[in-house]
């Protein structure tokens, strides 16, 4: 593909980096864009004027949205490097947890990043019930989610769990804890080993510094 | 002349009757289902237009079986697909698969462009549309009327997509037309029920002309679900919703609970009960009076 592919993301999000993960996966070259979420650009609005959000990945101009929708479009139109299985029941289950890391993981990872007392609680409590499914029904006994190389399912999880696991520094609570969540806890430290993976994280401290500034400013809110 | 070519349905002039000679077989399919759900009739929708044998199991969702627990045992909901006993689940995954396997009469675009727009705007609509839709037929007052507001606007999304196409799919209707035909039907009891119109012919004309075309079909016609029955759901769960609790359940009262299922099947108790359904309509009805008769008090 000689087009050329941009991707518009910001620094902080995982949502940007999962879109990152499956381009340097796949060995795609691309023009990365930074935007401001607080002062969105003009692009960015006629770009995804429905959620006004990124990631969105530019390509040959046309503009996809929703960060798993553009990683399905990648693996389309870049199948080397698969990152479904082939089997159709295979990606219908791949899919599934696509599903379950977006509708649930994410929103209770976005409660305990932005609640506080009772609420957080409740949040805390649900996304160890969420993990426990995962744990569960999820992995089973595959090395990761995609089986021997990791495919969509892990970097769908990938990007929630480190996002989680920044907070948990930021909160004091720890979640995914190896003896209650063996399996996931595995995987997780394999995921992070994966090179493409581990050479692009942002950096921990940055993302730690702007969390707890972000719960600051809630906390002060909130008293 | 074989049986598809006499099989021309006569509003297109183009053949929407898979033949039986044309039906596709790649193993045993089950649906379980249940009968008023707009996100069951969606896989009946793809499963007749690309001519596939199934069998159909309803499901009690009140009483939910250990077939529809095993197959599903994350969210033990329904649809769920069985095919060769293998379940697969979430509504617009399904439709993904039936696609995928059996390749007659695709559903989304062969283009990977086209297809990521339409698993946009099914995910869109799924997440806001049909929530906000209902959210705003259960909402009263102020909140009723934001409600309302909101969801129009993702309704006018839809509009614009709609532009200049006889489906969502195009010339014919695919992916994204399954997964909006709840609004012809399904949105239209909502609206009725939540006393309150979303999409009308004024605001939205073209996604309007849309819902018209699309209920004729005649697959799609010979899924729907019957209008009233569709009408008590709905009544019904809203005033749930607006009564909103649950005193006597199984888990607080375990022995009272069991009581009432002994007390209720004894035959002289069980042939004098009123029916569910009118009593249902009685209830909101007075729900709504009283409510009424409240707001007009402040």
């Amino acid at each position: 593909m000689s087009e050329e592919v941009k991707l518009h993301g910001v620094w902080a999000s995982p949502f940007s980096y999962r879109v990152i993960w499956a381009l340097k996966l796949k060995g795609i070259a691309y023009e990365y864009v930074e935007e401001d979420l607080s002062n969105k650009s003009a692009l960015l609005l006629h770009y995804n004027p429905v959620h006004k959000q990124i990631p969105v990945l530019v390509h040959a101009g046309k503009p996809i949205c929703e960060s798993m929708i553009i990683i399905e479009y990648i693996e389309e139109m870049w199948p080397d490097t698969p990152l479904l299985p082939t089997d159709h029941y295979k990606r219908a289950i791949a899919r599934f947890w696509i599903k379950f890391a977006d509708d649930k993981a994410l929103s209770v990872l976005r409660r305990t990043l932005y609640t506080t007392g009772e609420e957080l609680e409740k949040a805390i409590k649900e996304c160890l019930e969420i993990l426990e499914i995962v744990e569960e029904h999820g992995l089973e006994d595959k090395k990761y989610f995609n089986g021997e190389k990791i495919g969509m399912v892990d970097i769908a999880f990938g990007s929630i769990l480190y996002w989680l696991g920044v907070n948990e520094e930021v909160l004091g609570v720890k979640l995914l804890e190896p003896h209650k969540f063996p399996r996931l806890h595995k995987w997780f430290h394999s995921f992070q080993e994966v090179p493409v993976i581990k050479e692009n994280l942002p950096n921990r401290d940055n993302v730690i510094s702007f969390l707890k500034g972000r719960r600051e400013t809630l906390e002060a809110s909130s008293t | 002349m074989t049986a598809a070519e006499e099989n021309k349905d006569l509003y297109r002039g183009e053949q929407w009757f898979i033949a039986p000679d044309e039906i596709q077989s790649h193993g045993e399919v089950k649906v379980i289902g249940a009968y008023l759900s707009l996100f069951c009739t969606r896989i009946e929708w793809a499963l007749k237009l690309k001519g596939v044998e199934y069998e159909y199991i309803e499901e009690d969702l009140k009483n939910k079986s250990p077939i529809l627990i095993n197959s599903n045992p994350v969210h033990k909901k329904v649809p769920v697909l069985l095919h060769h006993d293998n379940p697969i689940v979430e509504s617009l995954l399904i439709l993904e698969y039936i696609d995928e396997v059996w390749k007659e009469k695709p559903l989304l675009p062969q283009d990977p462009y086209q297809k990521a727009i339409a698993r946009f705007w099914a995910k869109f609509a799924d997440e806001k549309c049909v929530w906000g839709a209902w959210g705003a037929c259960q909402a009263e007052g102020e909140e009723k009327e934001k409600a309302a507001e909101s969801a129009m606007e993702s309704f006018a999304f839809l509009e614009k997509q709609i532009e200049g196409k006889m489906f969502f799919g195009g010339e014919e209707i695919g992916y994204l037309d399954l997964a909006l035909g709840w609004i012809p039907h399904w949105l239209n009891v909502m609206e009725e029920v939540g006393d309150l119109k979303l999409v009308d012919a004024e605001k939205f004309p073209l996604l309007q002309e849309w819902t018209q075309r699309f209920i004729q079909v005649p697959i799609i016609k010979e899924c729907l679900p019957a209008r009233e029955k569709l009408v008590n759901y709905f009544t019904a769960s809203l005033s749930y919703t607006l009564g909103d609790l649950k005193l006597v359940d199984a888990e607080k009262f375990p022995l009272l609970q069991e009581w009432t299922q002994r007390f209720i099947q004894v035959p002289i108790i069980k042939e004098c009960l009123p029916a569910r359904e009118k009593l249902v309509n009685y209830f909101t009805a007075s729900l709504s009076y009283t409510r009424s008769l409240k707001a007009s008090h402040q």
